[in-house]
């Protein structure tokens, strides 16, 4: 039984969560069920700088005191069984061969000791659906019976152009060596698109979730607001109900603040009280002054190149990123071959491009993926591509999935942009205030096609290589069994006798 | 050339040629007195006999006392719905399990209790154009994924080894609760699977396949470790009946949905999503089911079914003509004959003598609402002596039989033993 520094108190927290996490020594984890890209060129920056990516994604920070590595390879067996049980998810796939340890991203989630190791897994082809939103929301102390959890609807929230369901479990200690406490931040992040369903640019939050606000807040919260960030538009240009709300300035953008108390609900009957806004022209989407776009090229199933683009926006200052990439073993990927070139924006000619440092793991077969992890500069108003070359593993016939024509996605792909102090312009109202110094891009996920293999083949040969024994076998053993003999024909009967061997051996004498 | 020659003829031959020689006797065996010898073959016969005896004995024990106790010994209920087909184009899988899951729940069986395995994503799908829901009704609409739903092995995750291991439940450290199949000696399972299928096979995600023999082992070591007391397995698939030809542990009731060389058909499409919505075997099985209902004791519809049919009810409102195809039942592994086997004991959850729990979901069709208790299962009637006898027998350690009843098998088995020890102790001797 290990001594945990951790506190325990479940009135709040979730037993179930909470002691999967004692039990397996896990200070911090993050988990995310995603469905969908984050398009930063329609939607700006995410919600607090922090997108996920596409399909299952788990971070988890264990504790190293008394665990050797295998202790800790078990333990991470455990964790993801475990995980998997509770959010309906196969995270028991992620084993030894598709887990990564970065070495440089996340160190800003880092936990509260230096001794705590990194392991991230990542699933991004695995479904999202009802059955991971159900136990998400069994989790809240309330679970969906109150509080703004009630609205959630599957229904609409499903069919949202991205929608994530993220559990980050944080820690923080008072000081070193002290008790610590571990929080529990639960988040769906959800982009919807009404003009998909009443094709005029208003919304209302029934109309949105199709479900009233009419259930009380849950009773344990000590706050529960709703805030609505207002758009950057003059003033008639549109209508937000209901009128009497707070005001706040959350990040330099205007925020209209809704308590929801426990006794008052937003009335979806009355008209002047549900919240709703009526927009009464389009405005433009904000935009991002730092893109990333990652593809495959060079043709053919032998081999390829990697490449992700870097486009900085702005016209001064430069900006650091660093990017990091886990490719499957399959996909091997050589460090030599690593290049980075860039090119001022509009203009043809490359220039060198400032790398400020790499960081590679090799993968071995089976065993490990490649971990890349570059830290590179992107000087202002340029384009800078970063390129690796790799070559495809043939793998074995079992181990193709059984939609094998479909290929493999291939690694994470995340840019991690330092702002040091600089925020990136239009940054939408975070939710907490506190502002983080990192922005996470996640770069699209692509998809490997692997040379698959023809799976009759098996059969093919075994029916073939019986045939050919069966034919071999059968003369064999009517050779083996039948003796070779002379024999001449009977003068007086015309019929066949055996010469007997002694006879042709040794010649009798008559 | 060739002449294939009998071997007296070459034997004819072989006496004029030197016989190879055989080692002469060893004068130390000459020294051994007549007696001696005797005693060893006489201990031999002893032994042989002994072993084939004490072979012999295990097909003269009594059967395991589990089987003839009463028959609502049950306690716990369990489900096994598997759906074991990929891709959009098998929509109407996944709608079968998800049919099965709705009715097994909405009579009783807590979701906890319910192993819910489908092997592709058809609620969330790209293709979907209902997102979060499934139907198998195209006029209906009603969605059966619903807001509480929990698929415990999804995608990739299911397979013929994990089905093998959930049924044996031979799993992994660390397998999650909600990932085995905890049941014991008194658990009644429904165990139901659709998909494509063919002569004694089930094919699992276009990759692999489930043979009948596997799944009849599957359903022998769960009755050794004792881990049910009474199964349905249903399933339909093509030429469903040969998937259960060779289940031959006890108290497992079959249903497949056609025989063989006959294909399971489709019952209809959903125009909006283009596939078809839902099996014939499944749809008939659902008809008959919905219109039971945990309360009231009288069906929903006339000449339905209601919570005190007995299986043999719903297997008599099963239409070839309707189906396409002919459906199969096997009961003779069965202590219970159906007739008195309720429908509740297997699709709803073990109640005797419990509260009957309101089923809110459905809409009571009738003026009143019955009050009463649950019926009780009419008992098969034993010899009482017999029923005693053997309840308080203990269940003997060691090999025991599994098949039917007949031990003319368990007598060749023991003789050939018999005969191979004999001749492999001759050899040593001699």
């Amino acid at each position: 039984m290990e001594q945990s520094r951790i506190t325990k108190k479940y009135d709040l927290f979730p037993r179930t969560l909470g002691q999967v996490l004692n039990r397996f020594g896990v200070e911090a984890l993050d988990l995310t069920m995603t469905q969908g890209r984050w398009m930063h060129d329609a939607w700006g920056w995410p919600v607090d700088g922090y997108a996920a990516p596409p399909g299952f994604d788990v971070r988890a920070w264990l504790r190293t005191e008394r665990r050797n590595a295998t202790t800790l390879d078990k333990d991470w067996v455990g964790l993801t069984n475990a995980l998997s049980g509770l959010f309906c998810g196969s995270l028991n796939f992620l084993d030894g061969t598709n887990i990564a340890s970065p070495a440089l991203a996340y160190k800003d989630r880092q936990g509260s000791s230096l001794l705590d190791v990194l392991r991230h897994g990542r699933l991004a082809r695995e479904a999202v659906c009802t059955e991971n939103l159900t136990p998400w929301g069994k989790l809240l102390p309330c679970s969906t019976k109150a509080g703004l959890a009630a609205a959630l609807n599957g229904y609409r929230l499903f069919d949202a152009d991205y929608h994530s369901i993220q559990t980050l479990v944080s820690i923080t200690c008072a000081s070193k060596d002290s008790a610590c406490t571990q929080q529990l931040t639960q988040r769906v992040v959800a982009v919807f698109n009404p003009l998909r369903q009443s094709n005029k640019p208003e919304w209302s939050f029934t109309s949105l979730m199709d479900r009233p606000l009419n259930r009380p807040a849950c009773a344990l919260a000590a706050s529960s607001t709703l805030h609505v960030t207002i758009p950057d538009l003059p003033a008639g240009a549109f209508q937000l109900h209901p009128a009497d709300h707070a005001a706040v300035m959350i990040n330099n953008k205007q925020v209209a603040t809704y308590v929801y108390l426990r006794h008052h609900s937003l009335d979806p009957a009355s008209a002047t009280q549900s919240l709703r806004c009526v927009r009464l022209v389009f405005d433009h989407p904000p935009t991002t002054d730092f893109s990333v776009s990652r593809y495959l090229t060079d043709a053919g199933q032998e081999r390829g190149i990697l490449a992700v683009d870097l486009t900085n926006h702005r016209q001064v200052g430069d900006r650091t990123a660093q990017y990091t990439d886990v490719l499957p073993w399959f996909v091997r990927a050589y460090l030599h071959t690593v290049a980075y070139t860039c090119y001022p924006q509009g203009h043809a000619t490359p220039a060198d491009g400032l790398v400020e440092g790499v960081w590679f793991q090799h993968g071995i077969d089976r065993q490990r993926p490649t971990v890349m992890e570059v830290q590179v500069t992107v000087p202002a108003s340029h384009l800078c591509t970063l390129r690796v070359e790799y070559e495809l593993a043939n793998l074995q016939y079992a181990e193709f999935r059984p939609d094998a024509e479909r290929g493999f996605e291939v690694g994470s792909g995340l840019v991690t942009l330092f702002l040091n102090g600089t925020r990136p312009a239009r940054l939408p109202t975070a939710i907490d205030p506190k502002a983080s110094d990192v922005v996470r891009i996640h770069a699209d996920a692509v998809q490997v096609q692997l040379p698959v293999p023809d799976f009759s083949m098996p059969y093919n040969v075994i029916t073939f290589t019986c045939t050919v024994l069966a034919f071999y076998f059968g003369t064999m053993f009517s050779l083996t069994l039948s003796r070779a003999v002379s024999y001449r024909i009977d003068e007086t009967t015309k019929k066949p006798v055996v010469v007997k061997i002694d006879e042709l051996v040794w010649h009798k004498d008559e | 050339m060739l002449v294939s020659v009998d071997n007296h003829l070459l034997g004819h031959t072989r006496t004029n040629a030197a016989r190879p020689s055989r080692p002469p006797p060893s004068h130390r065996r000459r020294e051994h007195g007549p007696t001696t010898t005797m005693t060893r073959t006489i201990a031999t016969i002893l032994a042989v006999l002994a072993v084939t005896l004490v072979l012999a004995l295990p097909s003269f024990a009594s059967p395991p006392a589990a089987n003839a106790t009463a028959a609502d010994d049950a306690t716990n209920n369990w489900a096994v719905l598997v759906c074991t087909s990929r891709y959009w184009f098998n929509y109407r899988h996944v709608a079968n399990t998800l049919s099965m899951y709705r009715t097994v729940k909405r009579l009783g069986i807590p979701d906890d209790q319910i192993l819910l395995l489908l092997a592709d994503d058809m609620a969330c799908n790209p293709r979907n154009s209902r997102p979060a829901s499934v139907i198998n009704n195209a006029e209906d609409r009603l969605d059966l994924y619903g807001d509480t739903v929990e698929v415990d092995y999804r995608g990739y995750e299911v397979t013929v080894e994990n089905f093998m291991r959930l049924l044996t439940d031979r799993m992994p450290e660390h397998t999650p609760r909600s990932k085995r199949l905890l049941t014991d000696e008194k658990s009644r399972i429904l165990v139901f699977m659709t998909g494509h299928g063919g002569d004694e096979f089930l094919k699992f995600q276009d990759k692999e396949e489930l043979g009948a023999q596997d799944l009849a082992d599957a359903f022998a070591q769960m009755w050794e470790k004792r881990r049910y007391r009474e199964v349905l397995f249903m399933v339909d698939t093509c030429q469903a009946n040969t998937l259960y030809s060779r289940i031959s542990a006890p108290n497992v009731v079959a249903v497949g949905s056609s025989a063989k060389d006959e294909s399971s058909y489709s019952h209809h499409m959903d125009m909006n999503l283009g596939v078809s919505v839902i099996d014939r075997f499944t749809y008939a099985n659902l008809e008959a089911l919905e219109s039971v209902h945990l309360a009231s004791a009288s069906a929903s519809s006339p000449g339905g079914l209601n919570r005190t049919s007995s299986l043999a009810d719903l297997f008599a409102t099963y239409d070839p003509v309707k189906l396409a195809s002919t459906p199969g039942v096997r009961s003779d592994l069965s202590k219970r004959p159906l007739e008195s086997i309720p429908i509740l004991d297997f699709f709803g959850a073990s109640l005797t003598g419990a509260k009957v729990p309101r089923d809110e979901d459905r809409v009571v069709l009738e003026a009143r609402l019955e009050v009463s208790p649950v019926p009780t299962v009419e008992k098969v009637a034993r010899p009482t002596e017999e029923e005693v006898g053997e309840s308080k027998a203990p269940r003997p350690v060691g090999p025991v039989k599994v098949g039917p009843a007949s031990s003319w098998r368990a007598y060749l088995h023991a003789a050939a033993l018999a005969g191979l020890v004999g001749i492999m102790s001759f050899v040593t001797l001699v």
